[in-house]
C-alpha cells in the first residue's frame, strides 16, 4: 500500500479534481491519495466525485482553513 | 485489516495537530447579538430586520451546502455529475411559483416594471457579454457570489479583495442598462406564463438526468 500525496494548495475548483483524477490512472489498487488543499468547496467537490466512483473517502481539517482528503483506490 | 488503512493514517496525522480552536462559543454570541438587533429594528426598520435575520440564515445554509452555481454547470462536462445543476433547476422551479404567485397579488400595470416585484431587466447582447465576463472573473476569484460572501465569513482574506471588485463591476454597469424589457406576463397570462415555465425546467431536469445516465455508459 503506498501513499501520495497531492499538493492542491492555492489551487482554485476544479483543478484539485482533474489532478486527482489524472493521479488516480497511475495508481494501483489499495493506494491510498492524500489530497492536501485550501479551497473548502474542493471538500465537497472531490468527495462526491470519489463517493459515485465508489471509492472511501475522508476528509479533515488540519488547520484553519485547510484540509487533507483520504482517497483510497478499492477497484 | 484493509477497510481502515485511512482511519489510521487519519488517526495519526491527527495526533500531530494542535488542537483546533472552537469556535461555535462566538457563533452562538453573533446569533443573539443578530437576534437582537433585528428585533431592536423591528419597530421602525422591519424590512432591515427581516433582511438581516433572513441573512443570516442564508448564509448558513450556504456554508453548510457549500451550494455552488459555478459547479453546477462545471461538474456535467468534469465528470458527468449533474447533481448540483439539478439542484439549481429545482431552486428556479420553487423561485417562479414564489415569485409567481407574489406577481399575481400585485397586478402589475404594464410597461411600469420598476414597481413588479422581482428583477424585471432588459435582455440583449449585454446579457450575453457579461455573463462571459462574469464567468472569466468568477474562475479567476475562486468563487461567485454566494462562493465569495460565505468565504469572507470564513475568514479567507483574499475575498476582501475581490468583493471590491464585485462591488464595483456590479454597481457601475447596471445603471446603464438598454434595451428591450420582455416580461411575458404582457403576452400571456401570468399563471400560463407559470405552468409553461415549470413544464420547460421539468423538461431540463429529466435531460439532465438523461445525460448524467448517457455519461455513466
Amino acid at each position: 500500500m503506498a501513499v501520495r500525496k497531492l499538493d492542491c494548495l492555492t489551487e482554485l475548483c476544479p483543478i484539485p479534481l482533474l489532478k486527482a483524477i489524472q493521479e488516480f490512472k497511475t495508481m494501483d489498487i489499495g493506494d491510498i491519495l492524500v489530497i492536501e488543499a485550501d479551497h473548502s468547496c474542493v471538500c465537497t467537490d472531490v468527495k462526491k466525485w470519489a463517493r459515485e466512483k465508489e471509492y472511501e473517502v475522508k476528509s479533515i481539517e488540519i488547520g484553519p482553513g485547510e484540509w487533507e482528503i483520504y482517497i483510497k483506490k478499492t477497484r | 485489516m484493509d477497510f481502515d488503512d485511512i482511519d489510521k493514517l487519519i488517526k495519526e496525522r491527527q495526533e500531530n495537530l494542535q488542537e483546533s480552536r472552537f469556535q461555535l462559543g462566538y457563533g452562538i454570541i453573533l446569533v443573539f447579538t443578530v437576534l437582537l438587533v433585528s428585533i431592536l429594528l423591528w419597530e421602525d426598520y422591519y424590512i432591515y430586520s427581516i433582511s438581516l435575520s433572513a441573512g443570516m440564515v442564508i448564509g448558513i445554509i450556504l456554508r453548510y451546502s457549500r451550494l455552488c452555481f459555478a459547479s453546477a454547470f462545471r461538474e456535467p462536462y468534469v465528470t458527468g455529475n449533474t447533481s448540483v445543476m439539478r439542484a439549481v433547476i429545482l431552486g428556479l422551479i420553487v423561485s417562479t411559483i414564489g415569485f409567481g404567485i407574489i406577481q399575481l397579488r400585485h397586478n402589475p400595470i404594464l410597461g411600469d416594471y420598476d414597481k413588479i416585484p422581482g428583477i424585471v431587466m432588459p435582455v440583449g447582447l449585454n446579457v450575453i457579454i457579461g455573463g462571459f465576463i462574469f464567468g472569466i472573473g468568477m474562475v479567476i476569484a475562486g468563487g461567485c457570489v454566494t462562493g465569495l460572501l460565505m468565504r469572507i465569513g470564513e475568514g479567507h482574506s483574499i475575498f476582501l479583495l475581490v468583493i471590491i471588485g464585485f462591488l464595483l463591476g456590479n454597481s457601475i454597469p447596471t445603471g446603464n442598462m438598454e434595451g428591450k424589457v420582455i416580461y411575458f406576463p404582457d403576452y400571456l397570462d401570468l399563471e400560463v406564463v407559470i405552468i409553461i415555465q415549470v413544464i420547460f425546467l421539468l423538461i431540463l431536469y429529466r435531460l439532465a438526468l438523461v445525460y448524467e445516465k448517457k455519461k455513466d455508459n
